[in-house]
């Protein structure tokens, strides 16, 4: 087995890992490789082939190819080295990557830090306990789109969604597009968990009905899925009697999640989060092992490929910080409270955060209306934010400012929650 | 007259506008919260314009699909004709990023382009 | 037209032991199954168990065949490269009753032969296996419980077979048994005629579709058992085979490794119409919830990564493994349920000594061959090995299904093999891959590329079980081009 010494070792060339090798290399790193396992770089942006991408971070609107382009032409340009073909084995504490590929058998990389962006994954319709026969037919959103942006096969002509995550919208448009019947989008929940534009632009621009709190409960068809019995849902999202309705398809796409895939992590021993199924980092992406970061969905679900930009130009400096002997010093824990999923990072550094706003991404539990967001410290309220709208379909950002800082208290734990609203912005003294 | 509503998508509020359409002529918008809302809402029930991204068949590349986008706003009636004319397309690799795939797709005076580039696979 | 001494229908883990046993000898030897693949039946979907025998009960002939058998799975085993582990079983009892009646079946079982059982109370078997029920007042401990790969198993016996020589015909159901003055002669299938002299019914849950079988009287019943599976990672670890005190009628539902590293709950048991049905319910899933539990309170339904049922082939309350009364030349191997898995080696040793008896003669080969090549599995070398297998063949480098590290060198060889892969499914039981927890969503097209590579199968015929469970229906554009300008083909 080869072994190689790298400054940093980015795991996976999807938007995160190229976002994160481009800014380690501009932050002072020498050698940035990413390795990557399928045959090109770019990940699950290149089959995603709508818009909607770039509003933020280019202020121009791209396909999920040419914003992917953009960092496979920036890594290039950065002096970037992409292995593609090339599958991560294991990842050890003493940072070493042994990766396997036909090219180049088994290698070993000792990096001085590694960046995880391994992305994620679908739930799949074991996850969510569907009854019924196991016919030919059943996809993960995901998977249908792989096989009809890329690979240039449509699997079915009646099309149901279960589910109303981004994709699953997305790939009703899609399927509708080239000529299948969407029978419609079903949603356990009262709410979509999609964005409201994907629900706008491609459910009601093709009138494709969206059914909320109703849900598959049985899958028919033996060899072929022939269609699914659907039931209305009460708050407990137990099933009504009397509700089934049965719909013919003989395609189902699953839409019902997706979940950070941290099985190198796990391997090596990195402790994760259970509410985000990501590694706890610190406000530089640090895991709880010094010199391994993790950027992008591997971290947490985004709805935007801008905000994995964004996290992952963190996780790149950090990195290239670490392999250079700057390492992040003593942290305090950022709490998750009431009226929220999680927040991200888990640990921060108030007085290390320099000039730049430190940055925090939350989910919500359930929408709400006049809500503020409050930061406190030993039970005391240090920061509020007031939002006219949440939902957990969108995630909520805040940009700690070095000014508002100055109201935290180093070395206390921070905890966040939601608040309804009842006074306009308030800044404790 | 009629009244047409829809959701507004500019931000995560998600206002639901409504407009009172006279005779084909827009008079009145209702339920916004900004000007950007009530601008979106104007174009979405007077003339509703989205870009088409979509795949055309390949020969010659790693793959068989090409992703494609029109180079702007399509009508919104004219999506679906447009797929039917991007259906009988059998481009040939190599493709470049940004090159245009169909000219003036349906007289829109917008062309299908290709967003990736993609090499002869040897 | 194919002229046999022996036709065996049904390629399950029966069939094939059968037609492994008797490869020993100087036969010619056809086995013809009707699916696309063979083990699609009960012996892809049961629990995967090799029994200790301990609630055997040896006057009857599964009862004897288990106890026979459980024996021979060390050298059988290591002979045909299928995993295969002693893990041991724990049956628990949570009632004084239940201790009674289960150190009673204890003395049983030793006179039966069952070796190395033992009465563990309830702190030796909490020491045993941490997360059983503190509730349980003790167990009955059989260290020679095994559990094995169903699928691996059943497709080792018939790679094993084919090597030896036994033609193996899929897609090969068969329509009719043709008998001249009351003898076998041959059977009608859907790949014409095929001649033999003796006919053996290792049919599974369609035993009785064929009409000599109903002429003797035989009716099978579907009895659907449902099982869950959990992630690999799943917290709850569980080193042996648990079950509950066994009623009359089932071993009930068992908490169990697998040799793949999952921990499986299940079955329950419940008769069915439909005996090719497959469902799972809420119902059933429910009880095997509830079941499981029972023995290990902390499991719960999260990282579950598959459901699914299995049809036990049921014809009263024993094996019927006989020559047929009306029809000379037909040997029965029918209603083999539970213990099935156990006892096919033994079952095939009882059909060979009913051949021997009804006169064929049994002439051994001095070549044959016992072993079956040992399949590659790159994830189980360290990584010396590892390189060097690479750099002989760099397949072996590339992984294709990235949850379970499942490499394109072993799928190809999982589809080139004898008796190789034509579905998803038969990839996914061969090698593993698509069976982790994205279940195919990532690797699936890939798999996809390599039927087509390894097999020529079109991606439009790709099945994920043969029949009519292809997975991908259309073309790109073929749906637009078809509705417009009337372009009715392309």
């Amino acid at each position: 087995m080869q072994t190689f010494d790298v400054d940093v070792v980015v795991v996976g060339a999807g938007p995160a890992g190229l976002g994160a090798a481009i800014k380690a290399r501009e932050s002072g790193a020498r050698q940035v490789l990413v390795l990557e396992r399928d045959y090109e770089a770019g990940g699950i942006l290149n089959q995603c082939i709508h818009n909607g991408f770039g509003l933020q971070y280019f202020s121009e609107e791209l396909t999920g190819p040419e914003y992917a382009g953009r960092f496979i032409t920036g890594a290039e340009k950065a002096g970037v080295e992409i292995q593609t073909d090339t599958m991560v084995l294991e990842i050890t504490p003493a940072r070493e990557v042994i990766t396997s590929s036909s090219r180049h058998g088994l290698q070993k990389f000792r990096a001085r830090s590694i960046i995880l962006a391994m992305g994620c994954r679908e739930r799949t319709r074991e996850a969510i306990q569907i009854y019924g026969s196991r016919p030919a037919g059943i996809f993960s959103a995901g998977t249908a789109q792989r096989f009809t942006n890329i690979e240039g096969f449509i699997p079915g002509r009646e099309v149901a969604v279960l589910g109303s995550g981004d994709i699953g919208l997305i790939m009703a448009r899609r399927m509708k597009l080239e000529g299948c019947s969407v029978q419609g989008v079903f949603e356990l929940l009262p709410y979509t968990s999609g964005l409201s534009r994907n629900v706008v632009q491609c459910l009601n621009d093709f009138s494709i009905p969206l059914y909320l709190q109703r849900t598959a409960v049985r899958i028919h068809g033996e060899d072929r899925l022939e269609g699914i019995t659907t039931m209305q849902v009460d708050k407990k999202l137990q099933p009504q009697a009397g509700t089934s309705e049965f719909i013919p398809c003989d395609t189902l796409l699953l839409s019902v999640g997706l979940i950070p895939e941290n099985e190198l992590s796990r391997g090596v021993g990195v402790a994760l989060d259970h509410r985000t199924g990501g590694p706890l980092v610190n406000q530089g992406r640090m895991t709880g092992i010094p010199g391994i970061f993790a950027c992008g969905n591997v971290v947490q679900v985004h709805d935007l490929a801008d905000d994995v930009t964004r996290e992952s130009e963190i996780a790149g400096e950090a990195a290239a910080l670490f392999a250079a002997g700057s390492p992040v010093a003593h942290r305090e824990k950022v709490e998750t409270g009431n009226g929220l999923r999680y927040v991200v990072p888990q640990n921060i550094n108030i007085a290390a955060a320099g000039e730049e706003d430190l940055l925090l991404f939350m989910r919500a539990e359930v929408p709400r209306r006049k809500i503020r967001i409050r930061i406190s410290q030993e039970g005391q309220e240090k920061l509020s934010f007031p939002l006219p709208f949440i939902k957990p379909g969108e995630i909520i950002k805040l940009a700690i400012t070095p000014e508002m800082r100055t109201e935290l208290t180093p070395g206390h734990n921070l905890n966040i929650e939601v608040e309804r609203d009842k006074k306009k912005w308030v800044k404790k003294n | 007259m009629g009244e047409k509503k829809l959701i507004c998508v500019i931000c995560p509020v998600g206002c639901e506008i409504s407009g009172t359409i006279n005779k084909g002529k827009l008079q009145e918008i209702k339920g916004h919260r900004c000007e950007q809302g009530e601008e979106y809402a104007r174009e979405e029930f007077t003339s509703p314009a989205r870009i088409l991204t979509a795949t055309v068949n390949i020969r010659g590349g790693r793959v068989s699909q090409l992703p494609v986008k029109s180079s702007g706003p399509l009508p919104r009636e004219k999506i679906e004709p447009a797929m039917k004319v991007l259906a009988q397309v059998m481009q040939k690799a190599p493709v470049q990023e940004g090159q245009v795939i169909i000219e003036n797709i349906l007289n829109t005076g917008k062309d299908l382009i290709a967003t990736r580039s993609m090499d002869v696979l040897d | 037209m194919q002229k046999f001494d022996v036709i065996i229908v049904g390629a399950g883990v029966v069939g094939c032991a059968i037609a492994r046993e008797l490869s020993r000898y100087r036969l010619r030897i056809a086995v013809l199954e009707k699916e696309k693949e063979i083990g699609q039946g009960t012996s892809k979907g049961n629990t995967g168990l090799i029994h200790s025998g301990v609630n055997a009960d040896p006057s009857t002939l599964s009862g004897r065949l288990n106890l026979e058998a459980n024996p021979l799975f060390d050298q059988l085993t290591d002979e045909l490269a299928v995993p295969f582990d002693r893990n041991g079983s724990l049956v628990l009892a949570f009632s004084s009753e239940d201790r009674q009646a289960l150190i009673n079946s204890l003395e049983e079982a030793r006179t039966n032969g069952v070796q190395g059982i033992r009465w563990l109370n309830r702190e030796q078997l909490l020491e045993k296996e941490k997360k059983v029920n503190p509730e349980a007042l003790g167990a009955i401990y059989a260290p020679r419980g095994g559990i094995i790969c169903p699928f691996e198993f059943t497709l080792a016996l018939a790679q094993n077979a084919a090597g030896n020589g036994v033609v193996f015909r899929t897609g090969c159901r068969v329509h009719k048994t043709i008998t001249e003055e009351g003898r076998v002669v041959g059977v009608e299938t859907d790949q014409g005629f095929f001649q033999g002299d003796y006919l053996v019914n290792a049919a599974g849950l369609s035993a009785d579709e064929m009409n000599c079988v109903r002429e003797e009287g035989i009716r099978i019943k579907a009895r659907r058992g449902q099982y869950l599976v959990y992630d690999r990672d799943y917290p709850v670890q569980i080193k042996h085979t648990l079950f509950p005190r066994p009623t009359p009628v089932s071993k009930g539902i068992i908490v169990t490794p697998t040799v793949h590293g999952n921990l499986m709950i299940g079955p329950d048991a419940e008769e069915i119409e439909d005996r090719s049905s497959l469902e799972t319910t809420r119902e059933g899933i429910s009880r095997v919830i509830v079941g499981a539990k029972k023995l290990v309170p902390a499991l719960n339904t999260s990282d579950i990564i598959r459901m699914f049922s299995g049809n036990r082939a049921v014809a009263g309350d024993d094996f019927i493994i006989r020559p047929a009364r009306r029809t000379r030349g037909l040997i029965l191997a029918a209603g083999i349920q539970s213990p099935g898995l156990t006892a096919a080696p033994r079952i095939a040793g009882l059909i060979k000594e009913i051949l021997q008896d009804l006169g064929l003669n049994m002439e051994e080969k001095d070549d044959f061959q016992a072993r079956r090549p040992v399949p590659v599995r790159p994830g189980n070398m360290d990584y010396k090995e590892r390189a060097e297998l690479i750099s002989r063949d760099s397949d072996y480098g590339q992984i294709i299904c990235r949850c379970e590290g499942i490499t394109r060198g072993e799928i190809r060889e999982a589809i080139r093999a004898p008796l190789g892969a034509r579905t998803i499914d038969g990839i996914k039981r061969r090698t593993q891959a698509a069976s982790g927890r994205c279940q195919s969503g990532f690797c699936g097209p890939r798999l996809l590329e390599l039927l087509q590579e390894y097999a020529g199968i079109d991606p439009l015929q790709a099945s994920l079980r043969g029949g009519s469970s292809q997975l991908l229906k259309y073309h790109s554009k073929e749906l637009l081009l078809k509705a417009g300008e009337g372009l009715a083909d392309i």
